[in-house]
């Protein structure tokens, strides 16, 4: 009876040590280097909060099937990166970098596109070289300045305003005011967009608002909230601000546009496209609505991916295929070599006829 | 039975009932004991989580478990109910150094709602009903053999970016249950092994904006699979008091939306009441 006792209490420590093992069996462990739970924290982080898979046509566990065996103890930060840019290269969300600690920025490959923009063509051939600068302290360094805008009078009567940048506490919309209030001569606006890569929304809407004269709906935007495919926020309505001192009316603008307009910018022309005075001229805009939201990593990599959709008010969705203009040109170098900007004659054009 | 249902008040039928419980231990102590058992324990659990909905990462954390058991040991059957609790809030480091900021700024605040990206709270209360027909090896070892029928609430907290996503699982499961008990004068020993085999289960994912996420269904091991091995010491110290000490190693997986995995292992110091 006590041999009985003895093997059925050895017995049971026995099972009760075999389960506490029995975890790590269960359960399998994640890889404790640095590149791989660098890798697993990228992977799981745009798993969860990219948008866009289902635009895509993107499959995110097959990206992970694919790319993770090439990711091991001795995987260098470098080769991750390599890594990373493989990854993402099919997503189409236009705010996709990744930046190394060493400030080396990769994003995410595009055509060659021309910018079909000279402003020295632009100055010397419609402006008579009369230009006036705005400029105001840089954004993000505040010891250096930026040029925030640039205008001009074609023909004395034709305002070319061209802005460069959102990304700036300079009233643009303000300044745009005072310029047509002191000239009502004006019979029409150049608005030059061309190359702007956007910056602070608010600004943009606060310009746009000049054109609508009211506070217009003009898109949505929601955010992903948790992390399966349809956790989506409800739709929030994107609005231009209007401050009610006065707005551009109804004389014709021309909105030029290129594939290197992004963000706020493409926000400013889907806010004003669709006016019946508004007519955008160029080409497609870079197709980046959504607000980019950086991450770091413990390796000190760092990536920007937007977690929302930015839709217009009909709901269609311009991530990376951007907003096409009203009317197509381009600038070639027979043109630039023979003085003419077809985008600004087409502006001139609409203006005057 | 002299008295008529209807002629006894609560008082006496409470008092007749306590004695013949203390008559039916009287006589089955001795040997194989047949009584009446409320134990309540508790101690430390380790938790450890692999849920995929989450994230990829691996969250654990120690915390107090709760258990309360009662049981009915008769000469051919066992069966008892049993509830467990535990709160936690399980963490990972494997995303140490992870941030919503760089150059650029801050984007998300590190903590929102009292959570972090590194913290998933967790709760759970499981209820446990178990029956099993009794067959004897000798005069001390005996050999339980039956089925169990459980039901789950887990409900977890954590963040995508700074949104609180509550995911609310119910799991009804029922399957084999085998539990050989030996006893020796003061002392039983006892261990448990039930296997969830069918089950009725659902998650439900709520961020904390728009639309949520739910998944159902009843499958046959297919989606989920538990498994309870339970080793339990009893020490009486009179034919009333006791005291139980218990190793508890829980697991359990679900499959959809995305595969998660627990393991739970516990181990609780209890007083158990006999009667």
């Amino acid at each position: 009876m006590k041999f009985i006792q003895t093997k059925y209490i050895y017995t049971l420590l026995l099972l009760v040590i075999l389960f506490s093992a029995c975890e790590k069996a269960l359960i399998e462990p994640n890889e404790s280097s640095s590149a791989e739970k660098n890798f697993e924290i990228f992977w799981s982080d745009i798993n969860n909060t990219y948008p866009f898979f289902s635009y895509d046509k993107v499959d995110w566990q097959d990206v992970y099937n694919a790319n993770r065996p090439l990711v091991n103890a001795s995987t260098s930060d470098d080769e991750l990166f390599e890594i990373f840019k493989n990854m993402l290269r099919p997503l189409l969300d236009g705010h996709i970098s990744l930046k190394k600690p060493n400030g080396v920025t990769w994003v995410n490959e595009r055509p060659p596109y021309s910018s079909n923009f000279s402003f020295s063509l632009v100055r010397a051939r419609y402006l008579n070289n009369k230009v006036t600068f705005v400029t105001a302290p840089e954004y993000s360094d505040k010891t250096k300045t930026d040029t925030i805008i640039r205008y001009g009078f074609i023909n004395n009567n034709i305002l070319y305003f061209h802005v460069g940048t959102f990304l700036t506490n300079l009233p643009i919309r303000d300044t745009l005011r005072n310029i047509v209030s002191r000239n009502p001569q004006l019979i029409g606006l150049i608005m030059d967009m061309r190359s702007n890569g956007g910056g602070i929304l608010s600004s943009a809407q606060k310009l746009a608002s000049y054109f609508t004269g009211t506070t217009q709906l003009y898109g949505y935007l929601k955010n992903k909230t948790g992390p399966l495919d349809h956790n989506f926020s409800e739709n929030y309505g994107l609005y231009t601000q209007r401050d009610g001192f006065g707005a551009f009316g109804t004389k014709p603008v021309a909105v030029l546009t290129n594939r290197y307009d992004f963000s706020a910018t493409e926000h400013f022309v889907m806010a004003t496209k669709d006016l019946p005075n508004v007519t955008t001229i160029g080409d497609t805009t870079g197709g980046a609505f959504s607000p980019i939201i950086q991450r770091s990593l413990p390796n000190g990599i760092q990536y920007t991916v937007v977690s929302s959709i930015t839709t217009d008010k009909y709901n269609n969705v311009f991530e990376k295929t951007g907003l096409a203009p009203e009317i197509y040109k381009t600038l070639t170098t027979i043109d630039f070599l023979a003085g003419k900007d077809p985008l600004i004659d087409a502006g001139i054009k609409k203006i005057t006829e | 039975m002299a008295f008529s249902y209807n002629l006894m008040n609560l008082k006496k039928a409470r008092s007749l009932a306590i004695l013949l419980l203390f008559m039916t231990f009287a006589i089955s102590s001795k040997g194989q004991e047949s009584f009446n058992k409320i134990s309540f324990s508790t101690g430390l659990a380790g938790s450890t989580l692999k849920d995929r909905v989450i994230s990829s990462y691996i969250y654990k954390k120690k915390s107090i478990p709760v258990t309360g058991e009662y049981s009915y040991k008769g000469y051919k059957s066992f069966f008892g109910a049993r509830f467990y609790f535990l709160s936690s809030k399980l963490k990972t480091d494997e995303n140490k150094g992870f941030s919503y900021s760089g150059d650029l700024g801050t984007f998300i605040p590190d903590k929102v709602s009292g959570l972090t990206q590194s913290q998933v709270n967790f709760l759970m209360f499981q209820t446990k009903v178990y029956a099993l027909g009794r067959i004897y090896f000798d005069d001390r070892f005996s050999l339980g053999l039956g089925g169990f029928a459980q039901y789950d609430i887990i409900n977890k907290k954590f963040l995508v970016l700074d949104y609180v996503n509550k995911q609310k699982e119910r799991f009804l499961s029922v399957g084999p249950q085998i539990m050989p008990v030996f006893i020796s004068g003061q002392h039983e020993f006892q261990y448990a092994l039930s296997a969830s085999l069918f089950n009725i289960g659902s998650r439900n994912l709520t961020p904390e904006e728009g639309s949520g996420t739910k998944v159902s269904g009843a499958s046959f091991f297919k989606n989920y699979f538990g498994l309870e091995s339970r080793l339990t010491y009893s020490y009486s110290f009179s034919q009333n008091i006791g005291l139980d000490i218990n190793y508890i190693f829980y697991y359990y997986q679900y499959k959809k939306p995305r595969k998660e995995q627990m393991v739970i292992q516990n181990l609780t110091l209890g007083l158990a009441i006999m009667f």
